[in-house]
C-alpha cells in the first residue's frame, strides 16, 4: 500500500513539475477566484448580521385610534404577535407615556390636557419582512391611518447593499470561477497530453485506472489547495488592513477578529474540490482518446 | 511446443470503425495454448483489430472473445486493466520513454503494473537476460538499435510473466537482420510455454519460421495454414462477376495480385 503511494505520489509529482508555470497560473487563478468569492461572502454575512441585529433592535411603533377600549388594545395586540417575523409586542398606555413626556419635557406639556394615543411597540424578528408587517398592522381597524412609524430608509439601504454583494458575488465570483475552472482543465489535459507516453505503456501493462489517472486528479486537486491556501492568506491580509484602518476612526465599531480555523478549511477544502472537479471533468473525455 | 486447449477464441465476431465499413467481418478463430501464429495481410485487413480486440482496446460490434475461457468482451471496463496483466503487450511504435533507461523504462512499467520495488529488481536481472540486453540496461533508448529498441518493449511486456503475448508488427521498422533477432526472442518465449501472437506484414521472416499463418484480407480471413478455417470462399461466390469478361477480368486481376504477394502463394492451404 505505502509503496504504491509513494509511486502514485511519485507520478503526480513528475506532473507538477512539468508544467510548473501552468500549475502556479492555475493555483494563482484559483487563489484570486477564492479570495475574491469568499471575500464577498464574508462582506455580504457582515451586512446581513448588521441588518439582523438591526432588526432586533429596531422598533415598528403603532398608534391606535383615540377611543380603543382595553379589550380591543388587548385583542389587537394579539393579532399582531401572531404575524409572521413579529418578536414582540409591548402596550404603551397613554398615561403612561404622558406622565413620562411631562417629566421629560415639562415646558411644553404643562397645563396641557392628555394629547397621546394609546401605543404599541413592535419588535421584529426579519428585517426583509418589516415592510409587510407594517402593511398588515396598517390594515388593523383599531390602527390610526398613517399610525405605523419605522425606519425605512435604514432597512432599504441594508436591503440593497445585500443584494448588490449577491449579485456582484454571483458575477464576479461565477466569472472567476470559470476562468480558473477552464485553466486547471487545460492544466490537466495538457499534462495528461504530455504523459501520453506513460499512461499508454501503464494501460499496455494493465495498470490500474487509479495509478493511471490517480496522478493526474491529485495535480488538479494540488492547485486548488495551492489556490485555496493563497485565497486565505488574502483574506486574513485584508482583513488585518482593514481592521487597522477601522481602528483609527473611533465612531465605527472595531471590526470582529477573523474566524481562522473555519475560514482557512472553507478556502483550502473549496480550492481543493474545485481543482480536483475539473481534473475529473478533464479526464472524463481524454481517457478514451489514450487508453 | 505442443498444442494444447483453445487459449483464444473469436466466434462470429465483427467490428466496424464506421457504418459500411468493417475492419473484422464474422470473424472465427481458434488459436491453442502454446502456439505462435502469425496474422498476416495488407495495411487494414484488420490484423491489428484482431489484437486490439484481445487486448480490449476495442470491442467486437457482434460474436464473442474468448480468452482461456472466458468472454472478456462481456467483462466490465473496471477488468480491463486485470484483463491486460495476463497478456504482454508489443507495440510497433516501442513506446519507450527516452528519458529513461533501458532498465528503467521495464522497472517503470512493473511499478505501474502493481510490482513493489523489491519485486521489480528480482524480475529484471532475469528479464534483461532473456533479451539479451543485459549489458545495455543502462543505455537510453537514443542509444540502441530498432531491434534492440523493440527487445526492450518485449522486455517490457514480459514483466508480469504473462501466458499470451500479442506484438503488432515488431518487426515493421526493423532491417531482415534485426527482424530475425525479435522474432528468434519471440520464438525463445513461444517455446517456454507462451502464446504468442504477431501481427505482421514481413514474409520474408515469417516464411523461414515456420509457424502457423493465419492471413487477412478485408476484415476476414482468406487462409490459414492450419486448414482448419477458410470462410472467404462462401463470401467471394457471391462477389464473383457473372459475365466471360468480367470473369477473365477478375481472373487477370488475380494473377496479377499473386504475382505481387508471391510469397503468399508457398503456404499450402492459401485461396
Amino acid at each position: 500500500m505505502f509503496d504504491r503511494l509513494t509511486f502514485v505520489l511519485g507520478e503526480a509529482l513528475v506532473s507538477i513539475r512539468r508544467n510548473l508555470g501552468m500549475v502556479i497560473l492555475g493555483a494563482l487563478t484559483v487563489a484570486v477566484c477564492i479570495y475574491i468569492a469568499g471575500g464577498l461572502t464574508l462582506t455580504y454575512l457582515s451586512v446581513w448580521r448588521f441588518g439582523q441585529n438591526l432588526s432586533s433592535r429596531f422598533e415598528i411603533k403603532v398608534f391606535l385610534k383615540d377611543g380603543t377600549t382595553k379589550q380591543q388594545i388587548s385583542d389587537t395586540a394579539k393579532q399582531i404577535r401572531l404575524m409572521d417575523g413579529v418578536d414582540e409586542v409591548n402596550w404603551i398606555p397613554r398615561d403612561l407615556a404622558w406622565e413620562k413626556m411631562k417629566r421629560e419635557d415639562p415646558a411644553n406639556t404643562v397645563g396641557l390636557d392628555n394629547v397621546l394615543q394609546d401605543a404599541y411597540k413592535v419588535k421584529i424578528k426579519d428585517l426583509s419582512k418589516s415592510d409587510a408587517i407594517a402593511a398588515k398592522i396598517q390594515a388593523l381597524p383599531q390602527v390610526e391611518p398613517g399610525g405605523v412609524h419605522y425606519l425605512q430608509v435604514i432597512q432599504k439601504q441594508v436591503e440593497e447593499a445585500l443584494r448588490f454583494l449577491k449579485w456582484v458575488g454571483l458575477v464576479a465570483g461565477g466569472l472567476l470561477a470559470l476562468v480558473s475552472g477552464v485553466l486547471i482543465f487545460t492544466v490537466v489535459r495538457l499534462t495528461a497530453i504530455a504523459r501520453r507516453v506513460e499512461i499508454r505503456i501503464m494501460s499496455l501493462v494493465g495498470a490500474s485506472y487509479v495509478t493511471v489517472y490517480m496522478p493526474l486528479l491529485l495535480e488538479g486537486a494540488f492547485q486548488g489547495l495551492v489556490g485555496g491556501a493563497i485565497a486565505y492568506g488574502l483574506i486574513s491580509l485584508s482583513h488585518h488592513e482593514l481592521a487597522n484602518v477601522i481602528r483609527g476612526y473611533t465612531f465605527v465599531t472595531n471590526l470582529p477578529p477573523l474566524d481562522v480555523k473555519p475560514i482557512l478549511l472553507s478556502c483550502i477544502g473549496a480550492g481543493t474540490g474545485y481543482g480536483l472537479l475539473c481534473s475529473i471533468l478533464a479526464l472524463l473525455n481524454l481517457q478514451k482518446k489514450i487508453r | 511446443m505442443s498444442a494444447g486447449k483453445p487459449y483464444v477464441e473469436f466466434r462470429n465476431v465483427s467490428v466496424s470503425y464506421r457504418k459500411h465499413a468493417e475492419a473484422v467481418a464474422d470473424c472465427n478463430l481458434v488459436i491453442e495454448e502454446g502456439e505462435f501464429v502469425f496474422l498476416v495481410g495488407k495495411t487494414g485487413a484488420g490484423k491489428s483489430t484482431l489484437l486490439k480486440l484481445l487486448s480490449r482496446e476495442v470491442s467486437p460490434h457482434a460474436g464473442s472473445v474468448i480468452v482461456n475461457g472466458k468472454e472478456i468482451n462481456r467483462q466490465f471496463r473496471f477488468l480491463i486493466p486485470n484483463l491486460r496483466r495476463r497478456m504482454g503487450i508489443v507495440p510497433q511504435d516501442f513506446a519507450l520513454l527516452p528519458k529513461k533507461t533501458v532498465a528503467e523504462n521495464i522497472a517503470y512499467a512493473s511499478r505501474a503494473a502493481g510490482k513493489t520495488k523489491r519485486q521489480t529488481r528480482r524480475r529484471m536481472a532475469f528479464i534483461l537476460f532473456g533479451i539479451h540486453l543485459d549489458h545495455k540496461m543502462n543505455s537510453f533508448p537514443d542509444e540502441l538499435s530498432g531491434g534492440e529498441k523493440q527487445r526492450v518493449a518485449i522486455g517490457r511486456a514480459l514483466i508480469n510473466d504473462p501466458p499470451l503475448l500479442l506484438a503488432d508488427e515488431p518487426t515493421g521498422n526493423l532491417d531482415p537482420e534485426h527482424s530475425m533477432e525479435v522474432m528468434q526472442l519471440l520464438l525463445n518465449l513461444n517455446e517456454r510455454g507462451t502464446t504468442v501472437i504477431v501481427a505482421s506484414h514481413d514474409m520474408m521472416v515469417i516464411e523461414k519460421l515456420g509457424k502457423r499463418i493465419i492471413r487477412l484480407d478485408g476484415g476476414r480471413i482468406v487462409s490459414d495454414t492450419k486448414g482448419e478455417i477458410t470462410y472467404v470462399e462462401e463470401v467471394q461466390i457471391d462477389e464473383i462477376p457473372v459475365s466471360k469478361d468480367a470473369v477473365m477480368e477478375e481472373a487477370a486481376h488475380i494473377e496479377e495480385g499473386a504475382s505481387e504477394a508471391a510469397t503468399f502463394e508457398e503456404e499450402p492451404g492459401d485461396v
